[in-house]
């Protein structure tokens, strides 16, 4: 009975990774593969598509688009999140469980829902769509993740660390600086890593508020109708899809360890 | 001025306003309380009585609803807790995580801009006064529960606070390092002159350490006195109840003499200590005495004011023996006779009638 259980367990678990990490390395494969068509058999060795990669221009344009988008919202995501968890978990204040209510809304709200209405939003200011545009989108959507992962941070250690603090003579904002942040850093770290990864990728709500200049999920779901571009899409895929990975093992380790 | 190292006047805290009325908690309730500087004071009182309350009303953690607390002669309802010249030693310790033990022992002093030299020559002072030196360098997860403790208090002791707050310090310790820790405690104190509030639930702890009890339920102070006042003439029936062991009978004052009072107790006369409070002839009142302090004779030896009972159980306790007795009233006294020389062990077997005694002044009338 018990070994039934476990070889059934163990078949689903390698399905799982069958599943899930197949794909990834056809991904991988394929940017090596000396052919334009993305078919078996393969045919031999290239690193040409890695070469034709460093000349595509509007790629890498795109690339860095969603780089600098990428850092900028987690950055003010993951110092809003903060400021909004510690707020959360530390104080009671009058209309604290609306407050948690509303700021964890765009978890539970679908990107095309969030895309449309911001879109509506912006266009009712007359706000010009742009990189920023997109920006205020990811901000919106990560803002939720943060709160949570540094908030579980914060429920994790007691409130009489901070309480010592002040009773040694710590202000509120020597507290913050010298025991709470310090303590939640690891967390912080971690739900920055994570907004990143999650800005880096998204498309729904790129899509609707996104202007002349593009973002790479973007730019690579558009260049989808040229089959010919696609062993460098795959290439770039290739890339992105181990620095995500890296990215993510890096933010988790960071809180474990913490 | 006062003269107080603390003082609280009519100090109250409610809790619970902001769910609306009706889930309201009084935690703390009028308490008058004036602690004397270098005292060793200690709360004492059953869980959820307010001791923890009252202690961080007096750190500044909590605000109170009523009422004032002074530290050395200053109001403090606007002073902020990094600003009150009190340090706290709290229950679990909260050692910081992120710094080592040196970095926690110095944090008092580094807020407060101390220069490195002095900071570290203090930092070794105060790790050598609670007996920990060699150990700056450890991070607090790397330490035993006592050791925990004693970094707490270097890093309270190192600011050189004029009142000492410490909640349970020694409750998460196991018994034999407790007692160990109760006796260093004290000496501490003693060698640092520095007033202490100490709170406990643990009463033999509260006996052995304190210069003064204040015994409080739900909320308010009940009795404040030495340890010998606070166990040989409880104020009511709660601190008697509360502070060891003691037997509650039934009584009606049948008259006075000089210091004592004579009583009715199941039908016979008895003799208690006399009260402050005066009672009148006929009074209901409650006799509240100690196991250890009644000693049995057999009802063969007729004499004059006793008690006289049935023995239903005795039990052996090693220093002494425990005597449940049934009065003819159907109340249960229990007495603890020493096994010294034949007498109690032995003696009295379950069945056999005996007498009650006690001298006059070992018990006492309650009418609270
Ligand atoms: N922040 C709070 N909000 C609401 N009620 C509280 C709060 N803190 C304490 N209380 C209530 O106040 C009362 C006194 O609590 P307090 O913590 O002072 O008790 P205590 O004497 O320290 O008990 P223990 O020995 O268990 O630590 C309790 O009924 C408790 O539930
Ligand atoms: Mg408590």
């Amino acid at each position: 009975m018990r070994r039934r259980f476990f070889s059934a367990a163990w078949a689903y678990y390698i399905l799982l990774v069958i599943f899930l990490y197949l794909p990834i390395g056809l991904l991988i494969v394929f940017s090596f593969n000396d052919s334009p068509m993305v078919v078996f058999p393969l045919k031999g060795f290239t690193l040409k598509w890695y070469g034709a990669l460093a000349q595509a221009r509007e790629m890498l344009a795109a690339l860095r688009n969603s780089l600098i988008l990428g850092l900028a919202s987690s950055a003010v995501a993951t110092f809003l999140g903060t400021m909004a968890a510690l707020a959360a978990v530390r104080y009671r204040f009058p209309g604290r469980g609306v407050f948690m209510a509303v700021s964890a809304m765009p978890l539970v709200i679908p990107y095309v829902v969030l895309g449309v209405a911001l879109l509506i939003l912006f266009s009712t200011f007359n706000i010009e769509r742009s990189l920023f545009t997109v920006g205020i989108g990811h901000i919106v959507i990560n803002i939720p993740y943060v709160m949570l992962i540094v908030g579980a941070r914060l429920v994790g250690f007691p409130s009489s660390l901070e309480e010592a603090a002040m009773d040694l003579g710590a202000t509120y904002w020597g507290t913050l600086r010298r025991v709470t942040i310090p303590i939640a850093m690891p967390a912080i770290v971690a739900a920055f890593l994570t907004s990143f990864t999650t800005s880096f990728d998204e498309f729904a709500v790129s899509f609707f508020l996104t202007g002349t200049e593009v973002t790479l999920p973007i730019y690579v779901y558009s260049q989808l109708r040229f089959p010919s571009r696609l062993p460098v899409v795959i290439t770039l895929s290739a890339i992105v899809m181990t620095g995500s990975v890296a990215l993510l093992l890096f933010a988790e380790s960071l809180r474990r360890k913490g | 001025m006062s003269g107080f190292s603390v003082e609280l006047r009519e100090l109250t805290k409610v809790f619970g306003t902001s769910h609306g009325p009706g889930n309201e908690v009084v935690a703390v309730r009028d308490v008058n309380l004036g602690i004397h500087p270098g005292e060793f004071f200690t709360l004492l009182g059953p869980s959820g009585c307010g001791k923890t309350t009252t202690l961080r009303l007096i750190g500044g953690f909590e605000m109170p609803t009523r009422g004032e607390i002074f530290i050395e002669g200053e109001p403090m309802s606007h002073v902020p807790p990094y600003r009150r010249p009190v340090n706290i030693v709290f229950q679990n310790y909260a050692l910081f995580p992120h710094l080592t033990v040196a970095q926690n022992v110095a944090f008092g002093p580094t807020i407060k801009g101390v220069p490195r030299a002095e900071r570290e020559r203090r930092v070794q002072e105060a790790l050598a006064l609670v007996r920990l030196p060699n150990i700056g360098n450890r991070k607090p997860s790397q330490l035993s529960g006592g050791q925990q403790q004693r970094v707490a208090l270097a890093r309270a002791l190192i600011n050189e606070p004029a009142v000492l707050l410490l909640d349970e310090p020694l409750g998460a310790l196991d018994l034999k390092l407790r007692k160990q820790m109760q006796s260093e405690l004290k000496h501490l104190q003693q060698q640092v002159g520095i007033t202490f509030i100490y709170v406990t639930h643990d009463q033999e702890e509260a006996l052995t350490m304190s210069d003064r009890i204040a015994v409080m339920n739900e909320g308010q102070v009940l009795q404040v006195g030495d340890p010998v006042t606070i166990y040989e003439r409880p104020s009511c029936r709660f601190v008697a109840d509360f502070i060891g062991e003691t037997n509650f009978l039934r009584a009606q004052v049948v008259g006075k003499e000089r210091d004592r009072i004579c009583l009715c107790v199941a039908g016979e006369r008895v003799w208690a200590g006399a009260t402050e409070e005066p009672l009148r002839e006929g009074q209901e009142v409650t006799l509240a005495i100690r196991p250890e302090k009644i000693d049995l004779l057999s009802a063969a030896q007729a004499n004059g004011a006793a008690l006289t009972g049935v023995v239903r159980e005795v039990v052996y306790l090693g220093t002494d023996t425990r005597f449940v007795v049934i009065l003819p009233s159907g109340e249960t006294v229990v007495a603890r006779l020493q096994n010294i020389g034949g007498h109690g062990l032995g003696e009295f077997a379950a069945g056999d009638r005996v007498k009650l005694l006690w001298a006059a002044e070992d018990a006492r009338p309650l009418t609270g």
